[in-house]
């Protein structure tokens, strides 16, 4: 992998827009470099007006570049055979209104040259995975906002981009919807494509991103792994099932012992809303109540996820993944976090005892005593079970 | 979209309606010129304003509702872009002109069922069978110039205070007068060139002798007794008439194609001025007197008058795609219908350029005559609009009503002056630029 050019590799980017005489009047981007690697899942954050529009525009060629240089698939963005193996789905809605999904999706597809039947095939796959296929008569300009979106991802993977490219992806969705865009991101990354990612909500990027860049001013100021960035090694968080009062309050006493006078929080984690709303939809579903809106995708987009083993999802496999504790991917990267181990009754009883069995140490004033790794190791949790 | 369906869906079905209930009052030659000039026009106008409007509408909306990233975010060239919005536009106008010339020719071939074959046979030669002209030899005006000063020189005629080239124009003026004119008991002649054999004729069409004559009184119409005599190269006389022919009307002798001999080559008019007023006669230079000539049968020049009207709305589809290129619609809309109206008016103004010149202020400048500045305005006027595509030329409308031929080479030419050439030169310009332009910052 570390011999494969980079999807995407950005060098010293500026931008700078001038107005009618030639005169610079806004610099969006200054000096700005990125690489993206096959089969990342790269986020870019931003305020509004921070140059997350412009890049991608730039990656695009809807822009060029004042200075700096930009790299596609090895080559200049304006290439058409770049352009041949990237799906784009832009902020807004930039679809034909007259148009409906069937159609939109076979102008796209025959602009990359699809054969009918391939055309067919896909855009009927695609209609199924978004939730449009009862809707995909009707023409664009009478589809809610959600709709909307959701045929604009399916025109961005008619052609089986090898680098997507998502504006605002969950923008307009429900849950559900978002839900199910993050899992088909999850999916496509599992197929080896690349995603870049632009969103102004947090926990999807965090949800879904290998790797993040914060822009602001038209600068990258932070970028890395998401554990690396969020990881805050200065707290420790251990979960457990629930422990009544007496092993709770010897736990905490045994930390003081170890830890001196630390600040400490016990509480009970709360599930995600996302996980709560699926729970009460879900439950309308089964009780068959009806909808006029876009249906829960059906993901059958075997063109996209063929060569994987994720199994085709309804909407009970949705909430079933969720329920789930989460699969480690086969080739696991070093900033993956490692698997939740199940509670150890034995050794928290181990634990509990130890005040009365050993004397505690001589603790010297002048150095504070080496935590116990091994113990904390397999107790930490996976960074994706917040229980904020 | 929808308003275009509606546009095009009343084009089609209301244009058949429109042409059956034109109508006049003279004679059946009369009635098809009026559905031949107005049903044409209308195609004309209809098909221009429809064109300007769709080639600016297209690309324009298109970057401003920015459904162009779409487009070009996808495998596709920008001069595809153009080039597919371009080939559409040319279909929507094809299948809108055969809308509407299928029932002009529908009408026109229906009235002539009418008709007794008398008349009919009367139209075809004169109206229906498209006619190529031929003008007699142009008289040398600067040699009979030149003689003339020569002989008021010799004379010394040329004494007094007018200036020199004051009394050129005069001499040029007389000269030119006397080329036209006819007093009474002398006899004019003309020599044509270039006329058909007579196997070039089809059989049961005439050759025919087009003229004008006028008097010194142009608003009067009179009666004027004229003698004609038509004779081939060898001397030979092939036809004679005496003629009463009104003043200000153009009027037609014909020719039997037996007229011309096996080998073409020079034929030769003669006119004498019999008539007992003794009235000068004038038949002006330019369109005094004319053989045309069979050449096309009426539906191939009926549709190479259509092909005409086509080559015309591609350069305004043209044009207006290359005005979106880098205009807001408004803008794009504007300079597409004013180029369009220097387009109709550019043989015109090129004639009379040399009016709009400041040495004709006053009679004082007119004297002196031209200097440098007026050359330089004339140049000017002629240079700009040269570059401008001359609609007038290759407008098949005057054409067609006057029984001439739209002929393939003038289709060819057509063709290629205005979509090759400048409209060749207009693509390429925009194409540049649009390949240039950065779409993302068009459409803020």
């Amino acid at each position: 992998m570390t011999n494969k050019i980079p999807i995407i590799e950005v060098l010293e980017l500026s931008k700078v827009f001038d107005d009618f005489w030639g005169r610079p009047r806004v610099s969006a981007l200054s000096g700005i470099s990125l690489k993206i690697e096959e089969g990342q899942v790269f986020g870019l954050l931003g305020p509004n007006g921070s140059g997350k529009t412009t890049t991608i525009k730039i990656l695009l060629g809807l822009l060029y570049p004042t200075r700096g240089s930009v790299q596609v698939f090895g080559r200049s963005p304006r290439d058409v055979r770049t352009k041949a193996r990237i799906g784009y789905l832009p902020e807004e809605s930039y679809l034909y209104p007259f148009l409906n999904a069937e159609e939109t999706l076979d102008f796209y597809g025959r602009l990359f040259k699809l054969p009918r039947h391939q055309r067919k095939e896909r855009a009927d796959s695609l209609l199924e995975l978004v939730g449009l296929n009862v809707e995909r008569r009707r023409p664009i300009r009478e589809y809610s906002k959600g709709m909307v979106r959701r045929i604009g991802i399916a025109q961005a993977l008619i052609n089986d981009p090898d680098l997507i490219i998502l504006d605002e992806p969950t923008s307009g969705l429900d849950p559900i919807g978002s839900r199910e865009v993050k899992d088909l991101i999850l999916r496509l990354k599992q197929r080896g494509k690349t995603i870049l990612l632009c969103s102004h909500l947090l926990g999807d990027v965090e949800d879904v991103c290998d790797q993040i860049a914060i822009l602001y001013g038209g600068k990258v100021r932070k970028s890395g792994t998401v554990p690396e960035l969020l990881t805050r090694r200065s707290v420790t968080q251990i979960s457990a099932e629930r422990l009544n009062e007496g092993t709770t309050e010897k736990v905490l006493n045994l930390i003081k012992d170890e830890e001196g006078e630390k600040p400490i929080t016990v509480d009970h984690p709360t599930m995600k809303l996302e996980s709560f709303f699926l729970e009460v939809v879900q439950q309308a579903q089964l009780e068959e109540s009806d909808t006029s809106g876009a249906r829960i995708g059906e993901g059958k987009e075997s063109f996209l996820t063929e060569g994987t083993e994720a199994p085709e999802l309804s909407s009970k496999d949705v909430l079933a993944n969720l329920m789930a504790k989460p699969e480690e991917p086969e080739e696991e990267a070093e900033e993956e976090a490692p698997a939740e181990p199940e509670v150890d009754r034995a050794l928290l009883g181990d634990l509990t005892a130890q005040d009365a069995e050993e004397p505690s140490e001589e603790i010297d004033g002048d150095k504070e005593p080496e935590p116990d790794q091994s113990v904390l190791d397999r107790l930490v949790k996976p960074d994706n079970r917040k229980e904020d | 979209m929808r308003v275009l369906a509606f546009a095009g869906a009343f084009v089609l079905l209301g244009f058949p309606i429109i042409v059956a209930s034109l109508k006049s009052y003279g004679s059946p030659k009369a009635e098809l010129q009026v559905v031949l000039t107005y049903s044409l026009e209308l195609v004309n106008i209809i098909l221009c304003l429809l064109t300007v409007f769709l080639a600016t509408w297209t690309l324009c909306t298109e970057i401003q509702d920015r459904q162009i990233f779409s487009l070009d975010t996808k495998p596709v060239y920008r001069w595809q872009i153009l080039g597919g919005k371009f080939l559409g536009i040319v279909i929507v106008n094809l299948i809108l002109l055969l809308g509407m010339a299928a029932p002009t020719y529908g009408l026109i071939c229906w009235q002539l069922r009418k008709l007794s074959q008398e008349e009919r046979t009367e139209i075809e030669n004169k109206l229906l069978y498209g006619r190529r002209s031929v003008l007699p030899t142009a008289l040398d005006l600067n040699a009979a110039f030149e003689k003339e000063m020569r002989r008021r020189i010799a004379e010394g005629l040329l004494t007094g205070d007018t200036p020199l080239a004051r009394v050129q124009e005069e001499v040029r003026n007389l000269v030119w007068q006397r080329s036209q004119t006819v007093q009474y008991g002398y006899t004019k002649a003309w020599e044509f060139r270039g006329l058909p054999d007579k196997q070039d004729i089809p059989e049961g069409k005439s050759v025919i002798v087009r003229f004008k004559i006028f008097t010194p009184n142009p608003t009067l119409k009179i009666q004027k007794t004229g003698s004609w005599r038509f004779k081939l190269q060898d001397g030979d006389l092939v036809g004679q008439t005496r003629l009463k022919a009104t003043t200000g009307v153009t009027q037609e002798i014909s020719l039997h194609r037996n007229s011309m001999r096996k080998k073409g080559g020079k034929f030769y008019v003669e006119y004498k001025n019999v008539d007992r007023s003794r009235t000068l006669i004038i038949f002006p230079i330019n369109d005094g007197i004319e053989i045309l000539y069979p050449t096309l049968p009426f539906t191939q020049n009926f549709i190479n008058g259509c092909c005409l009207i086509l080559i015309r709305v591609s350069f305004l589809a043209i044009l207006g795609l290359a005005c979106s290129t880098f205009l807001t619609f408004p803008m794009a809309i504007t300079v597409t219908l004013v180029t369009w109206v220097l387009c109709m008016i550019s043989n015109y103004m090129i004639e009379i350029s040399g009016l709009m010149l400041m040495y004709n202020i006053n009679e004082q400048r007119i004297a002196e005559g031209p200097d440098w500045l007026d050359e330089s305005l004339r140049m000017y006027i002629r240079l700009l609009f040269s570059a401008v595509p001359d609609f007038t030329t290759y407008n098949p409308v005057p054409l067609l009503t006057d029984g001439r031929e739209v002929s393939y080479s003038m289709v060819g030419k057509a063709f290629f002056s205005l979509v090759l050439l400048r409209g060749g030169a207009v693509a390429l310009v925009s194409g540049i630029i649009f390949q240039m332009r950065e779409l993302a910052k068009l459409a803020r």
